[in-house]
This record gives C-alpha cells, sequence and structure tokens, in this order.
C-alpha cells in the first residue's frame, strides 16, 4: 500500500503572485520616473533610490521588532514600491531627512502598526506624504525652477543640507501655478497668456502623465489592475470640473487641465490602485475611485493644498469598509 | 437540419480554463479488464450509506445485488460487478486503510446473474414502475454528487424540462465527452426514459461550445431521432458551467430561489452519464457496475477514457497503463478532485477521473501570504460570495456572519483559490466554515424538526403497507447523514419532509392495471 501526497483542491493555480504584482507595478513606474528624471533632473532619481531603500530597510527593522520572519516579506517588493511611490509624489529636491520621516510614517507606522501588509488601512506611501504636507508644508512646495536646471552637484547639496540658491527653486507645478493665479484673481485666459502654466511646465506635464498611462495600460493588460478604479477617478474628476468648467470656464479649469497638470494619471494608475488600502469589489472599485476624483477636486478647488490627491485617497481608504460591505454581490438565488 | 442552439456568456462569473482535453475525435473507449480482487465502497458518496446483502464466502454473479441503500441515508442499491466470491466485507471499525467495503474475488467468468434482463416495451410500463426499476439498478448521479436518480426524478409535481448536463468543464475529466460522441444513443434514450418517468414536457441537453465533437454527433443523434421533445444546445466554456445551478442560469437567466430546488423553476438536471447508465439498465440489462473514466496525468503516456468496473482498486488501474513513478493520485478533475491517500483506493460510481501525477504536474498555489485584498476573487465567484469578506469572518471566527456571507452556498468550485495572488487555501478553508456551520445548524434542527415530523414519520411507518414505506423512506431519506453533504441535500430533505407526498398523488392518477402488471 502507497501513501501519497495530498492537497486540498484546486490543484490547478494561476501563475500570479504578490511579488509579481508589486514587481508588476515596479516595472510600470518606469516610464513615468524617467520621464520626471528628464524634467526635473537629478533629483528625482536620488529621491527614488533614497525612498526605496529607506522603506526597505525600514520593512527589515519592522519585521525584526514585530518578531517576524524576513522572508517573503522582505522579497515580496511591496516596501520598496511604497518608497517608489513616496518619491513620485515629493518634489525632485527633497531633503534627506524629509524622506526619512515620510519612510518612517509609511513603514512603521501606516504598516507595520496595523499589522503588515494586508491589513493596512490607509496607503502607507500617501500617509507617509501627508505627514510632510501638513508638517513641512514649504518643503512641499518648492519645485525646481525648470528653466534654471540643476547640476547633481546642486542636487546632492541641496538632498543633504536643504538650502539652496533661492532662484532655482522658485518653480513650481502647473497645479500649484494654477491655483496661486487663480487665488490671485487672474483668470485661466491670462495665466496661459502670460505664460505662467508655460513656465511651470504644463507641456512636460503632459508627457508625464502619458508616461503614466502607458504605465497604466501595461498593468491592466497583465491584469495587475482591474479597469475600476482608474476609470472611477478619472470620471470623478472630469466630471466634477466639467460642470464647474461649463459654469465659468474663466476661472475652472477644464477637465483637460485637471488631468495632465500635477501626477494626476501616477495616482490613477499606481497609487489609488494599491489592492490593500482600496474596495475589494468591482462595483465598489469604481465607487471607491469616484470618490478620490471627486475629493480631488473638492480639494484642490477650495484646499489649501496644491495638490488634493493625498489626502482624497487618504479620505476614501476611511470610507472602503464600508463601501465593500455595500456593494457586496447578492448572493446566488437571492436575487430579487 | 439545424445546429445546436448557441447559448451566449450572460454572466462573468467563473473563469477560463486551459481545458487539458484533447480536440480531436475521441478513439472508442477500450475496458480496462477487471482485475483480481474488487473494492466496492459501501459509502460511494459523504451521504450514501449502503448495507451488505451478502455474506462472506457467498458466491456472487455479474450484477447480482450486494448491497442496499441504509434507511434515511442517500445510500443505493450496489451490484457485484464481476462474478466471484465475496473474500470480506470490511466495517467502519475495521483498522483497515480502506472502511465500509465489500471485497469480491473476480473468477474471470464474468457470469451475468438472472437479474439482468432488460425491460421490454419500457413506455408502455408506468412512471412508478421505472423509477423504482431505476433505484434497483442503483442508478445516481454521476456527475459527483451520486444523489440516488430515483429520488430526483421523483420530485413535486409540475416538471416542465429535463436538463441533461453534457458540460463538462472541469479541466481533464473527459468521459462524458467521450460518452457523447461514442454513445450519443444512450443518452438519448435514458432522456426519453426520464421524460416518461417525470411527465416533463422537454429536454434540453446542454453541452459545453469547446466539447465540439460531442456536439456534432449529439446533434445528429437528435436529428435522426426527431424526437420533438429534445433538443442540443451548447453553453459557453466558462468554469464552472457544469455546476447545476450554474448550468439552470446560463440556460433559463434564472437562478434557483435560495434554499430551493431547481424544482422550482419547473427543471429537473441529470448528468449525461447517468441518462446512459439508465438506458444500460433498463434496455440491456446492466446494472451501474462500471463507468467512463478519464485517465491522464503525467504519469501516464496520454490523456484517455477506459470503461472500468466499479471497485477496480487505483492500483489496477496503474499497472493496467504500465504507468511509473506515481507520487500522486487525484480523483476528480484538477479545480475540484481528491488526492487519493493510497492506490488502493477503488473506482466509485463518482470516479470520472484519475489524474496519476508524477512530481509536480500542476503550477502549484504560491507560497501563503496575508491577503492583500485585490479583490480578484469577488467577480469569479458563481456563487456570488465576496471570498475576501468570507475570508475576513472566518479570521475572526464569527460563524453568524460568515453564513450571513454566503459560506454555506459556497459550491467549493476553486475558483476564488485559482485566482488568489497570496495563495489562500480558499477553499479549504470554506470547507471547513460550511462544516462548523452545519454542525450547529444540525443540533438545532435535530432539536426541532426532526423531533417532531421524525416521530410523525416513524408512527407512520410502522403502520404503513409495504409501498407507504418507500414514500416514507424517500422523504426521510439522507436525513442522519447530511452534515458532510452540501446545503443543497438538506435543503431537499426538509422539502420533503414539508410537502404532501408526491407519490400519493401520481399513485391515484394512474391506471391500475400497470401497477398490477408491476408487482
Ligand atoms: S467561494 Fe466557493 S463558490 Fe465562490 S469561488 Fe470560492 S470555492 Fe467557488
Ligand atoms: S484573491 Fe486572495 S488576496 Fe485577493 S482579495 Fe481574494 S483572498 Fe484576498
Amino acid at each position: 500500500m502507497s501513501f501519497l501526497s495530498s492537497s486540498p483542491a484546486p490543484h490547478q493555480h494561476s501563475q500570479r503572485n504578490v511579488a509579481q504584482m508589486m514587481r508588476d507595478v515596479l516595472l510600470a513606474m518606469f516610464p513615468v520616473s524617467l520621464m520626471l528624471c528628464w524634467t526635473y533632473g537629478w533629483g528625482v532619481l536620488l529621491n527614488i533610490l533614497f525612498a526605496a531603500s529607506c522603506c526597505w530597510l525600514l520593512e527589515a527593522a519592522a519585521l525584526k521588532i514585530r518578531g517576524r520572519n524576513l522572508q517573503p516579506w522582505l522579497t515580496d517588493g511591496s516596501a520598496p514600491l511604497t518608497g517608489v511611490l513616496l518619491a513620485l509624489a515629493l518634489p525632485p529636491l527633497t531633503p534627506w531627512w524629509l524622506i526619512v520621516i515620510a519612510s518612517l510614517f509609511a513603514i512603521v507606522f501606516a504598516k507595520h502598526l496595523y499589522g503588515g501588509l494586508g491589513y493596512n488601512l490607509f496607503n502607507p506611501a500617501m500617509a507617509g506624504y501627508a505627514v510632510l504636507l501638513i508638517s513641512f508644508p514649504a518643503y512641499m512646495a518648492w519645485w525646481p525652477d525648470l528653466s534654471a536646471g540643476s547640476s547633481l552637484n546642486d542636487t546632492l547639496h541641496y538632498f543633504l543640507y536643504g538650502t539652496a540658491a533661492a532662484d532655482a527653486l522658485s518653480g513650481a507645478t502647473p497645479l500649484d501655478a494654477l491655483q496661486t493665479g487663480l487665488k490671485q484673481m487672474q483668470t485661466l485666459p491670462e495665466l496661459v497668456a502670460n505664460g505662467t502654466l508655460a513656465t511651470a511646465g504644463s507641456a512636460e506635464w503632459v508627457w508625464i502623465n502619458l508616461a503614466a498611462i502607458a504605465g497604466g495600460l501595461f498593468l491592466l493588460m497583465r491584469r495587475t489592475i482591474t479597469w475600476q478604479i482608474p476609470a472611477g477617478v478619472i470620471l470623478g474628476l472630469t466630471l466634477s470640473a466639467l460642470i464647474a468648467w461649463i459654469g465659468d470656464a474663466a476661472v475652472n479649469p477644464s477637465p483637460w487641465l485637471q488631468l495632465v497638470s500635477g501626477g494626476t494619471m501616477i495616482g490613477v494608475f499606481f497609487i489609488a490602485t494599491d489592492p490593500v488600502s482600496s474596495a475589494s469589489t468591482p462595483k465598489g472599485k469604481l465607487i471607491y475611485g469616484a470618490g478620490i476624483g471627486l475629493l480631488t477636486y473638492v480639494i484642490r478647488t477650495w484646499g489649501a493644498y496644491p495638490d488634493g490627491f493625498a489626502f482624497a485617497v487618504l479620505l476614501m481608504n476611511l470610507a472602503v469598509p464600508l463601501i465593500d460591505r455595500y456593494t457586496r454581490p447578492t448572493l446566488y438565488g437571492q436575487v430579487q | 437540419m439545424n445546429g445546436p442552439q448557441v447559448i451566449h456568456a450572460r454572466n462573468n462569473w467563473g473563469l477560463k480554463l486551459p481545458s487539458g482535453k484533447d480536440q480531436n475525435p475521441l478513439p472508442a473507449a477500450v475496458e480496462i479488464s477487471p482485475p483480481e480482487e474488487l473494492t466496492v465502497l459501501l459509502k460511494q458518496s459523504p451521504g450514501g450509506i449502503s448495507l451488505p446483502m451478502v455474506k462472506v464466502g457467498q458466491k456472487v454473479f455479474k450484477g447480482q445485488k450486494i448491497a442496499g441503500p441504509a434507511r434515511n441515508t442517500f445510500g443505493s442499491f450496489l451490484h457485484a460487478p464481476v462474478s466471484g466470491t465475496v473474500t470480506s466485507i470490511i466495517e467502519a471499525n475495521d483498522s483497515a486503510h480502506i472502511k465500509r467495503a465489500i471485497i469480491i474475488a473476480n473468477d474471470g467468468l464474468d457470469t451475468v446473474h438472472d437479474d439482468c434482463t432488460p425491460i421490454s416495451n419500457p413506455f408502455q410500463r408506468s412512471p412508478r414502475f421505472i423509477r423504482k426499476h431505476i433505484a434497483e439498478g442503483g442508478i445516481v448521479g454521476l456527475g459527483g454528487a451520486l444523489f440516488p436518480a430515483a429520488i430526483k426524478l421523483n420530485p413535486a409535481p409540475g416538471i416542465k424540462t429535463l436538463l441533461i448536463n453534457g458540460v463538462e468543464c472541469e479541466p481533464y475529466i473527459n468521459c462524458d465527452n467521450q460518452l457523447l460522441q461514442q454513445y450519443p444513443e444512450r443518452v438519448l434514450s435514458g432522456t426519453q426514459l426520464m421524460l416518461h418517468v417525470l411527465g416533463a414536457e422537454e429536454a434540453v441537453i446542454a453541452i459545453e461550445q469547446d466539447m465540439v465533437h460531442a456536439l456534432i454527433s449529439m446533434q445528429a443523434a437528435t436529428d435522426a431521432l426527431n424526437d420533438p421533445r429534445i433538443r442540443v444546445v451548447s453553453v459557453p466554456d466558462v468554469y464552472p458551467a457544469g455546476g447545476e445551478r450554474q448550468l439552470i442560469e446560463i440556460i433559463t437567466g434564472l437562478q434557483v430561489p435560495h434554499g430551493g430546488l431547481p424544482a422550482d423553476l419547473g427543471v429537473i438536471c441529470q448528468n449525461a452519464g447517468t441518462a446512459a447508465a439508465i438506458d444500460q439498465w433498463i434496455n440491456s440489462g446492466e446494472p451501474l457496475i462500471s463507468r467512463m473514466v478519464t485517465v491522464c496525468g503525467n504519469a501516464t503516456a496520454a490523456a484517455q477514457n477506459f470503461v472500468v468496473r466499479i471497485g477496480t482498486p487505483i492500483a489496477a488501474i496503474v499497472n493496467a497503463l504500465q504507468a511509473t513513478d506515481v507520487s500522486r493520485v487525484i480523483i476528480g478533475g484538477s479545480m475540484m478532485g481528491v488526492t487519493a491517500d493510497s492506490t488502493a483506493e477503488p473506482i466509485s460510481k463518482a470516479s470520472n477521473c484519475i489524474i496519476l501525477s508524477s512530481g509536480d504536474n500542476f503550477s502549484p498555489a504560491p507560497e501563503e501570504m496575508p491577503c492583500i485584498r485585490c479583490g480578484d476573487c469577488v467577480p469569479v465567484c458563481p456563487a456570488r460570495i465576496n471570498p475576501q469578506l468570507l475570508l475576513e469572518s472566518m479570521s475572526t471566527n464569527n460563524t453568524r456572519q460568515s453564513e450571513a456571507l454566503g459560506a454555506l452556498d459556497c459550491i467549493d468550485c476553486g475558483c476564488c483559490d485559482y485566482v488568489c495572488p497570496s495563495g489562500i487555501d480558499l477553499t479549504a478553508r470554506f470547507k471547513i466554515a460550511k462544516q462548523t456551520i452545519w454542525e450547529q445548524h444540525l443540533l438545532a434542527i435535530r432539536a426541532e424538526r426532526s423531533q417532531q415530523r421524525f416521530a410523525d414519520h416513524e408512527k407512520r411507518w410502522l403502520t404503513a403497507s409495504n409501498e407507504e414505506r418507500e414514500t416514507l423512506d424517500a422523504q426521510t431519506a439522507g436525513f442522519h447523514d447530511v452534515q458532510a453533504n452540501s446545503k443543497s441535500a438538506l435543503d431537499d430533505m426538509l422539502k420533503r419532509l414539508n410537502s404532501p407526498t408526491p407519490d400519493d398523488g401520481t399513485l391515484k392518477d394512474e391506471p391500475r392495471k400497470n401497477d398490477e402488471a408491476d408487482q
């Protein structure tokens, strides 16, 4: 009589796993990272590398302190991914200690205090970024002046000491420029005419967003993300912007401007789609996405921060348990 | 001549799985010659127990009854698959690895028992007679559940449609495909017999769209038969379209009400293999002593279908095929099959497929990680459960919530498991959840309903005539053994207990002379 190896059904599985999903996302962010580096110089690369390593080391430390195995957690790719997402949200010139603080909040507070991968309520990267937005708003608003161009030396100097020649930092993202301009009672046509938007890099940001879309399409094709969340966010943001824009096109940015100024598409495809902190049902994902879109618009228009995406994501994170509960599919046979 | 009606996917549940099946016309299936010793399990399914009717040392003939259904279970009559001698009867408490089984030493003569005679002019017989005869032949649902066919063919009145399930959606299993290609007339004749028993208006033979040759041969045979009540339809190749409730949803667009039965929609569903088995018994006089089995896996040369006697140990198949290095055996398909503990395990009426693997034949699940809430498991679930929420409720041991989230509606299809990137064995866990909930429920049910109803039935049984006893038995069948079975089995039970006895009604409508002739 031979005893054979046994295992529960099903015996066949799809070839997907968590580490591979995380790797996919990292890969998908390659074009947009490249585009950002192209536009803003060495700082972006520095941020990415530093934040990713920071998050990874903190992950290891947190696992150690919690008495968990380092495997498979350290190779699942989720910690470096958080780092890269954080880096892409930060201004291209950010002093290193700010990155350490943000990573600490992302990995230790937002992730491990909740129980680690799978249990976090908030999107770790956005939680870390939000801490910086609230505590160091000035640093977060300084973007390098595109026309100035920054050498590797200057970048390193700023990274290490947090100081630089003032004119090198007078820049802003088109979104900041837009918001500041509108608050100063300028109209959109004026902002376009006097070149404020162009100086802030409106054309470059279109390319950055297109690169993000390319990565997003890759993820959709690989089925690493589903279409519902990106569609929800784009729809939510477009519709709210459209209504306002139709109301008064002079002071309300068009949906197009909303979508391609600032890192909206990075958020749409890489941040909002974080599985752990987003809704899990197909319908829920649409609602979750639409909520982010709407809140982003609201915060951008009336809030104190230039880009509301991070806060929109965090607010919708809070709504996820509720969304999941109310979008549960109806059990077979219970359809009326 | 029309082709089969094509039904398109209305739903997005389920998976498109690589079928692992041969797409060419299948060569005729050959029989694996019965081995020297056969092991007929007395417990063929979790809810079906049969009791031995023979003694150790007794000589038996092929097709002779050797066991009958235990009262109040979904057991069936079992027949000697070969002629020979009963060498031992293993009881449940024996220390042997295989429990509850009759071991028969094959004399190699295949001497057929006298009872194995065809019924002449079955359509002249009363439905009741045919139904009873079907039970005598040990015919059970060959789709896997092994629910006695005769009980299922005895529903409350009002059945409009007989659905013949030829949708073999699970990867690797190919035996119905073989049957539909090789013996379409048998399936059709069994279908006609069941239509007769049920008094239903129409029969729909559902075949998966990628079983091209099965569709062709079945359509040709249907055209030749020209029975206006019977038509062939092709259904999308989605796993698990062959689940009873899933198939009904695909064909009718309706869902069987929660806690109800297909009969509530006027539908009775039977497997194509069951139809062929009924034909084999009624028209050729051979009870259910063999079945079509797909043998495949990387330890065998090529996937192939064989006719195998019930009770043939897997080891005998391994020998016959000269398979080497078998380290793992799966009975069933790759999604729902169970691994065998040893090759001494025999073929039962449910064994549609045997996968012989050496080493790891399949893509294993990734190393288990916590649920990352990706939600991939949600849209694939045919029962429309949110597996992710159900898992969460289980981790907090909230059985009440697990039940509300549909734990009992899980059909164990494994779709959620298949897609889960975190490698969580969701299906196995949900089986445990079901078990726990059922144990709690059964206590309550036993306390309330069974006491009342059961006492009534027992009282009536004592004073009842033989005929009525049968009806009463059918009503209470399976009551003691449902905890391991599916929810629908218990739903069915309770329904039966609560319904007026349908047989009483049909009896009165039938001409008496037939019944007399039957006795
Ligand atoms: S929960 Fe059950 S029915 Fe739903 S997909 Fe998983 S195994 Fe299948
Ligand atoms: S597929 Fe697995 S990881 Fe994804 S939500 Fe379902 S249980 Fe969680």
